[in-house]
């Protein structure tokens, strides 16, 4: 089984890292959705940056990036405009929408986000992003991550509920919205069409050696 | 990993999140204070309409949901210390007796001075010399506790858990108890550690190749270096600082003493971060090499201790904590510059602070010692004006670059205190919270008077080549990155406003569930001009002798001045008699009241420009000289009190003196001179310049009212009708009834 699986990396690896890669911003298209299904997949070779907008209050965007087994990935938030400010949340969810890694303020007055996680299976993952106060939700309801707003910089792993299901207000009152930027290390696109079936085939192999599943 | 320890961790993950979420419904103080020194309302105001300020957080949002005020005029003398207390108490400077930041309190030795932050608040008995039995003015947490309430001061001035003494007094008595100036939790302001800010320039030459032992204890606290650890001292003399338990006033030093026994030998490595087959160091790491085991520890390091300190070149800052001291001593080191050949390199060191351990708030100063950190160096204005040594051959960019990593670390360390504090005391009747920011930005970037010289050595560089007559002209760049650095302030400050607000979240009309007041002490007015106080009285005919330090203390705080007469039978060994004290009184009012600049460049009005907007004598109407008062002279006012008109201050003089552009000389009796700064304040409180800000909302507060003036004396009574306590009688405010609801 753990052969299968290094091979199913191995070939998923192969197929996803660009041979020439360009250095790109990955355009948010039209309004990427606040869940999995209606995620934008990230499809510039070498994704360094994504740009898109969090429309109003109850906007949150997911975007579908595949990471790799044992590389860093980090992804900070900034605003689109020059020097502009926007109070940010950045999530990490696995393939099935689980939570791996949050944080809502680099530092306690700088209110943009930087999500830091080292997988270690290689596949797809789910970067979301929304503005304060708007928190991912599990099918019943509960929250993912609660802020804590003494420390606000903490940067929070696994999530206890589960799935991510939608975006709801987090009881805080507090909101923010706007043009945003983030700027990625260590992500890879999400693969042609024509390459799914064998990065399923590496899906298959990282879900059979139990390195992601889906709770119970 | 285990399933069962997976679960395990887990469960205490969703219970810690649980408990924070029951902490976040409740963790709204009634009411929040808040003080950001310096702030202007049309600096805010002007933020807020070009964006440099968001309209939906901090500043712009207590406006959008509440109160502001377009003027709210301070106490007299605009200084911090006044005005603090002034907001405090409720009471002017006269009734609450602090009149200048540093000033003379009378019952001293005429050689003494007193704080005006650790001052009695409310003044004090003079004969015999004790605590006053009749305050006349009561910090408003003494008020609200005496009712039953619970207050939270997060480094206020004021609230600091001192028993207050005059120094130089017979038997120093206690004046103020320690019981006046503490509350349910207590954070005094942070105090200087001993060791000061100081550049260093190396070369390669400086370095000397590691013999293994520093990379490889780098690289086992996982920071390998990917070139050869290179070494060189950073510090021109060890460090001896007093060992726990014990402590000082003054904890550390550059040489040993009997108490400062615990030696710390600075060094720095060179360290090369980047895997890439290219010699290219990028970091210093500083350490003790007097450690007496790892020099570079692995970590974890449990507040306040840190390790090594990390400074990468360019920034930001990395702090570095004095392990072992009493006090709890802390610093940093910024590497402004670094060749990656190591050909040359600048780094600084950043002063050396700690929280004041004052017994009786011992317990909250840990607790912010052990949960946030010791008290992080402050943007410090020696280092950009070069008065602290080894810095003469930094660039002013590198300079300016520590200052604003400063004013963001600081900012954003006190804003963590303020975060604390509301934590700890989360149902708090009131919590009070001071920021420096923007004040020490204020003093330093207010350049926006064409007669201030952009470059402080140069008194040619202003106005426009040519105009005034010899002028070559301000530097368009100084300006716009001055502008800059100023709005970068503002920008933290209210970054720092509005992380109080998230933690305590907004209600369902989008207003702070706690009600949130912000006010400034005082405003800023740019100065072109450093008045040496003691030239100008010799300038106008008083003797050196009638100004010997045994006759006369002159104490300025910015631009405001309290002279003190040394007289007996008032100051502890004073020595002039009423007729001499009469007589010096009256010369040095004639002087200061008639005295104008006689430069036209700065001032083409001539006399009928005075350089006083006030110049007020004690009273002598009560029949004991010395010891009268009015509505403008307290009792620990100076004999004299005056105040510059804006463009001028007391603070700034160079050494040497450099002569405006224009000044007749010479330098050594002159009393005009280039200031090394920009911005002050301490003028008189009516003027625009000089008005703090009010911003307010929530639950209890009404929405969309603008005040068109306030002051400040009335912030205490406000939020004591607020919170439904009687003021005390000797409140001279009233309370803003009609933005109560």
């Amino acid at each position: 089984m753990k052969l299968i699986s290094i091979a199913a990396r191995a070939m998923l690896l192969a197929l996803v890292i660009p041979t020439a890669a360009i250095a790109t911003p990955f355009n948010e298209i039209g309004d990427a959705g606040s869940s999995i299904a209606g995620s934008n997949q990230v499809t510039v070779a070498d994704p360094t940056r994504i740009d898109g907008e969090i429309a109003d209050q109850n906007d949150a965007d997911l975007f579908q990036l595949t990471l790799t087994a044992g590389v860093p990935f980090v992804a900070t938030s900034s605003s689109a405009a020059p020097g502009g400010i926007l109070d940010t949340q950045l999530f990490l969810f696995d393939a099935f929408g689980y939570g791996v890694a949050y944080n809502d303020d680099l530092d306690v007055t700088d209110f943009f986000s930087r999500v830091s996680f080292t997988p270690t299976a290689s596949g797809s993952y789910f970067l979301g992003i929304s503005g304060i106060g708007l928190s991912p939700q599990d099918a019943v309801g509960d929250f993912l991550y609660v802020r804590d707003p003494f420390d606000p910089t903490a940067q929070l792993g696994a999530s206890a509920a589960g799935a991510l299901a939608s975006f709801g207000p987090d009881g805080s009152g507090l909101s923010d919205f706007g043009g945003y930027q983030i700027a990625l290390q260590g992500a890879l696109p999400v693969p042609e069409p024509g390459t799914a079936l064998l990065v399923g085939l590496g899906l298959l192999g990282l879900s059979a050696s139990g390195a992601t599943r889906p709770r119970v | 990993m285990s399933s069962n320890l997976t679960h395990l961790i887990r469960f205490l993950s969703v219970a810690s999140m649980v408990a924070l979420s029951s902490l976040t419904a409740t963790a709204a103080p009634k009411v929040i204070l808040i003080s950001l020194d310096g702030a202007r309302p049309d600096l805010v105001q002007t933020y807020l309409n070009s964006g440099v300020l968001p309209s939906s957080q901090g500043l712009g949002l207590l406006k959008s949901k509440g109160v502001f005020a377009l003027q709210n005029v301070t106490a007299t003398p605009s200084l911090t210390a006044v005005s603090h207390i002034a907001i405090a108490t409720g009471s002017t400077a006269v009734n609450n007796d602090i009149p200048g930041n540093t000033f003379h309190a009378v019952a001293q030795p005429i050689g003494n001075t007193t704080s005006g932050f650790g001052a009695p608040i409310g003044g004090y008995q003079f004969n015999p010399l004790g605590i006053s039995p009749a305050p006349t003015s009561v910090p408003l947490w003494v008020t609200l506790r005496n009712a039953g309430k619970s207050v939270a001061t997060a480094t206020w001035p004021g609230g600091d858990g001192v028993n207050v003494t005059l120094f130089g007094t017979p038997g120093t008595p206690v004046v103020q108890p320690s019981s006046v100036r503490t509350v349910n939790y207590t954070v005094p302001f942070g105090a200087f550690g001993g060791i000061g800010a100081e550049g260093y320039v190396k070369t390669s030459a400086d370095f000397a190749i590691d013999d293994g032992t520093i990379a490889g204890q780098l690289a086992a606290a996982g920071k390998p270096s990917y070139s050869p650890v290179k070494i060189t001292s950073a510090s021109s003399t060890p460090i001896f600082c007093v060992p726990a338990p014990n402590t000082a006033a003054t904890p550390c030093g550059t040489a040993a003493t009997a108490t400062r026994t615990l030696r710390f030998t600075l060094k720095a490595a060179a360290i090369d971060t980047t895997n890439d087959a290219i010699v290219n160091y990028d970091t210093l790491v500083f350490y003790n090499d007097d450690a007496a085991g790892a020099k570079i520890p692995t970590g974890p390091f449990p507040l306040p201790a840190t390790g090594p300190a990390y400074a990468e070149a360019g920034g930001p800052s990395a702090k570095f904590y004095l392990d072992g001291t009493g006090n709890k001593v802390g610093g940093a080191y910024f590497t402004t510059f670094m060749q990656p050949d190591l050909a040359l390199v600048r780094f600084a060191r950043i002063s050396f602070n700690y929280i004041p351990r004052n017994t009786p708030v011992l317990a909250d100063v840990d607790d912010v010692n052990n949960y946030v950190g010791f008290w992080a160096p402050q943007p410090d204005f020696r280092i950009p004006e070069r008065l602290s040594p080894g810095f003469g051959p930094f660039p002013d960019a590198e300079l300016e670059a520590v200052y604003e990593d400063l004013v963001k670390t600081f900012t954003a360390y006190q804003s963590k205190l303020a975060l604390r504090a509301i934590s700890r005391n989360p149902n708090a009747d009131l919590l009070m919270i001071y920021f420096e920011q923007p004040d020490g930005s204020g003093h330093q970037f207010t350049l926006t008077n064409p007669l201030q010289p952009t470059n402080f050595l140069d008194p040619t560089s202003i106005g426009t080549p040519g105009n005034p007559i010899g002028a070559t002209g301000q530097s368009p760049a100084r300006l716009l990155a001055y502008d800059q650095y100023l709005k970068y302030a503002y920008q933290q400050a209210n970054a720092a406003v509005h992380s109080i607000i998230k933690a305590v979240g907004l209600d369902a009309q989008g207003r702070p569930r706690s009600n949130i007041f912000v006010v400034s002490d005082h405003g800023m007015a740019p100065f072109h001009t450093a008045v040496s106080l003691s030239n100008l009285l010799l300038a106008g005919g008083l003797t050196p002798a009638e100004l010997a330090a045994t006759s006369v203390r002159l104490q300025t705080s910015g631009p405001s001045t309290n002279v003190y007469v040394n007289l007996v039978g008032r100051e502890a060994g004073g020595i002039k008699t009423t007729t001499e004290y009469l007589d010096l009184q009256t010369k040095i009012v004639n002087v200061l009241t008639n005295a104008y600049d006689p430069n036209s460049n700065y001032n083409p009005a001539g006399t009928s420009n005075k350089l006083f907007t006030h110049v007020i004598a004690r009273p002598t109407s009560c029949g004991f000289v010395g010891f009268c008062t009015n509505a403008d002279i307290g009792q620990d006012f100076g004999d004299v009190f005056a105040m510059l008109r804006e463009g001028y201050n007391f603070d700034g003089t160079q050494s040497p003196v450099i002569l405006r552009l224009g000044d007749a000389g010479p330098a050594a009796t002159t009393p005009y001179s280039l200031p090394n700064f920009y911005g002050a304040h301490g003028h008189d409180s009516s003027s625009p310049n000089m008005s703090a800000i009010l911003f307010g909302a929530g639950p209890n507060l009404k929405t969309g009212i603008t005040l068109q003036s306030t002051r400040n004396i009335d912030i205490a009574p406000t939020i004591l009708q607020l919170l439904g306590v009687t003021p005390s009688p000797t409140v001279d405010g009233q309370a803003l009834t009609q933005i109560l609801q």
